[in-house]
């Protein structure tokens, strides 16, 4: 029953694995937005994926915009990133957008960047591939997020909850990673591994 | 050995271009600087360029619309991150322009295009651009929209409208309310005018006999009598009319002949002052199961309309007559008067809201008051027809509500 | 010598401690959770060489490295990371460390680090 959960010897490898992970996306951002990002510690949790809406619901903002791209490969599921209107007003003043249109595709850019080279640093440190489909981006007014289609079909999650924080551009979203159970028990595996090559 | 290796690697080439020319999607190569290297054939058929006329050239040259700034961007990104970026066909629209030659169904100009930037791993010089047409997919999305957002509107309009109408039904409630207040005093005060008539003469009586010195204890003795008897009827009239006007929260077994009998208790002194003939004729037999006092209101108001016609038409022989009939599982109440009737035109009119007949004191509620409680409370029917000689109101009640 | 390790991080700590034991006993080697028990251990046992991690609770790296230089000015710090940022390298160099690696440690890498510290 518990077997998908994670120890916490396998947590303290995967969050650090996520940290070095988390520190070269953000390395990549960084230097497509020319800015410094202040990195915090990613948060490593297994949740029910109620839970994770219950989370959703706690962010004060009324309006975000959400952003998902999914990843294929030994390790798939799909990473969500919230950014909520100030900073993606933020972001548009930073990189001189003009229209709506410019701005979701800025999101989806950042969304993409952040989860491509976040999930394939992941994935290269875990020695497998990863691919990635198109990003999509959709405006959620916070109380319709429980309507949110691909949070469904996920009944458990491995969350890894960050936040992207550049505070001179006052630009901060939140990113999740959203694992099912097959990945998990293969994440375990491959954790496992790291665990004992190291010690 | 070589020479087999060199083979099976053209072959294989081959293979890729074969493909590349089939496939059903745009493919560029392009370099950092966005100079063209590879122009499939899709490509060619969908822009109408020859490889001759791109190859070499910069595409923002030949699409003078790309946007350089962004597309060297998402370029460098690319080779940054060793993984693909990304146009969508949802926030950019296309990247390429190309027009639509179906008229069918498009609510675009310009084909709707995904675009994925692909870096070749060996060297950080090269992407592979891939267009993918999703106008059918853009077209579907925005029609499902426009259709959300107008479903949404609908909605919200008729939530509007359930609204308003649930306020001006409360609105119209509160004010009937006040309306029945203010006919149970006018009615109170006609009952009243006579006994507190006959309080004064009593009391003068008492003060002339004093002042004659002929008062003695047996005259004050019947005067604190009939005083005594007269205040005690005021006070059962409040209670009376008290009872009469509380909702019924249970139905009851209510004799139809006792109820009319009771209305004759509340209008009797104005029948009377009016001069005008109540002819009630009900077998006493008959009773149904229902809200009494909800009844008796809407009988009131009723009688009280004929009354009050008879009083802007000067009538001799005024007469008001109630007949019950009992049919199977209901009754027929009919009430008819000779006050002259109601004019034709404003006849289908007098169940609504605000609309009153009457030149002064008129709330204009009492008929739709009658309507709403007869159909909602007592599950029955009210219907009203008229002549030149007078109106007849018919209330049809089931014999258990 | 001795020398100090300071990661939040157990894994990081371990993998760390276990490359630099091929130079040295585990006596000589002291670990830190974060910057205040970096700070409060080099009071303590004056460590030569001070390895620092920048995330962490309670007292980040960017906060301990001038304290540190300040308790012992000739520690040698060498920043371990996961923050690639060309700003964050150029920001802890400025505050006086030797050193900025990448995370995960390569330990060729770590080698030649030590090297280099010797013969300064």
């Amino acid at each position: 029953m518990n077997n998908t959960i994670l120890s916490e010897d396998e947590e303290d490898v995967l969050q650090e694995l996520m940290n070095i992970a988390y520190g070269s996306a953000t390395a990549v951002i960084a230097e497509m937005l020319e800015a410094f990002a202040s990195l915090s510690i990613p948060n490593i949790q297994v949740i029910q994926v109620d839970e994770l809406l219950k989370t959703f619901e706690e962010l004060k903002s009324t309006s975000y915009f959400f952003s998902s791209q999914a990843f294929n490969g030994e390790f798939s599921g799909e990473s969500a990133f919230f950014i909520n209107e100030e900073s993606a007003n933020n972001l548009a003043k930073h990189l001189e957008l003009e229209s709506k249109n410019d701005l979701d595709d800025a999101i989806l850019e950042l969304t993409n960047v952040l989860t491509s080279s976040l999930t394939t640093k992941l994935a290269q440190e875990l020695e497998t591939e990863v691919g990635f489909s198109l990003p999509s981006i959709s405006k959620v007014p916070l109380n319709e997020i429980n309507e949110v289609q691909t949070f469904k079909i996920y009944s458990k999650v491995i969350v890894i909850n960050t936040e992207l924080n550049f505070k001179d551009q006052q630009i901060n979203g939140k990113i999740f990673i959203l694992t099912k159970d097959e990945s998990i028990q293969w994440l375990k595996i491959k954790l496992n591994n790291i665990l004992n090559n190291l010690i | 050995m070589a020479q087999n290796k060199t083979q099976q690697y053209i072959k294989q080439l081959d293979i890729d271009k074969d493909i590349l020319s089939a496939i059903n999607n745009g493919v560029i190569v392009l370099d950092a600087q966005l100079q063209i290297h590879y122009y499939n054939k899709w490509m060619q058929l969908h822009t109408k360029l020859k490889e001759d006329d791109v190859l070499g050239k910069k595409l923002y040259e030949i699409f003078p619309t790309i946007n350089k700034k962004t597309l060297k961007r998402k370029i460098q990104t690319a080779f940054t991150i060793q993984t693909p970026t990304f146009y969508t066909a949802s926030s950019s629209h296309y990247l390429i322009p190309i027009k639509i030659n179906q008229i069918k169904n498009s609510l675009f100009e310009y084909m709707q295009q995904d675009v994925s930037i692909i870096p070749f791993k060996q060297d950080k010089q090269f992407v592979a651009v891939i267009i993918t047409d999703q106008t059918i997919m853009a077209n579907t999305n925005a029609l499902l929209q426009a259709n959300i957002q107008k479903v949404r509107e609908l909605n919200e309009a008729l939530i509007k409208e359930k609204e308003i109408t649930e306020f001006q039904h409360k609105q119209l409630l509160s004010n009937s309310r006040s309306a029945a207040m203010g006919e149970m005093i006018s009615m109170i005060a006609h009952q009243w005018r006579q006994p507190l008539s006959l309080i004064n003469t009593v009391i003068a009586t008492l003060k002339i006999k004093k002042e004659l010195g002929i008062l003695d204890n047996k005259i004050i003795d019947n005067s604190i009598n009939k005083i005594e008897k007269t205040t005690n009827f005021l006070s059962s009239t409040i209670d009376d009319f008290r009872d009469y006007f509380k909702p019924n929260k249970i139905a009851t077994t209510v004799n139809i002949s006792n109820l009319f009998e009771k209305s004759l208790f509340f209008l009797k002194s104005e029948l009377k002052q009016l001069d005008i003939e109540y002819d009630i004729n009900i077998d006493p037999n008959i009773s149904i199961v229902t809200y009494k006092n909800e009844l008796l209101q809407t009988i009131l108001n009723i009688l009280k309309n004929s009354i009050d016609a008879f009083k802007e038409k000067k009538k001799s022989k005024k007469k008001i007559s109630v007949v019950v009939v009992n049919n199977e599982e209901s009754i027929l109440i009919t009430i008819e008067d000779n006050a002259g009737g109601i004019r034709t035109d404003i006849l289908q009119k007098v169940f609504e809201p605000y609309f009153s007949t009457k030149s002064k004191n008129g709330t204009g509620l009492g008929l739709y008051m009658c309507k709403t409680i007869i159909n909602e409370h007592l599950h029955g029917n009210i219907s009203l027809e008229s002549n030149k000689n007078g109106t007849k109101v018919a209330i049809q009640l089931p014999d258990k509500v | 010598m001795k020398y100090l390790v300071t990661d939040d991080s157990k894994l990081s700590r371990r993998v760390l401690v276990k490359a630099l034991l091929t130079y040295t006993d585990e006596a000589h080697i002291f670990q830190a959770t974060n910057g205040l028990e970096a700070i409060k251990l080099t009071l303590k046992e004056r460590p030569d060489i001070v390895f620092l991690d920048l995330t962490m609770p309670e007292m980040d790296g960017y906060e301990a490295l001038p304290k540190l230089l300040k308790i012992k000015s000739d520690i040698k710090v060498v920043v371990i990371s996961a923050d690639v940022q060309e700003q964050a390298k150029d920001k802890v160099l400025s505050l006086g460390a030797k050193f900025h690696i990448a995370k995960p440690i390569n330990p060729q890498k770590l080698k030649e680090i030590l090297e280099a510290l010797e013969n300064e």
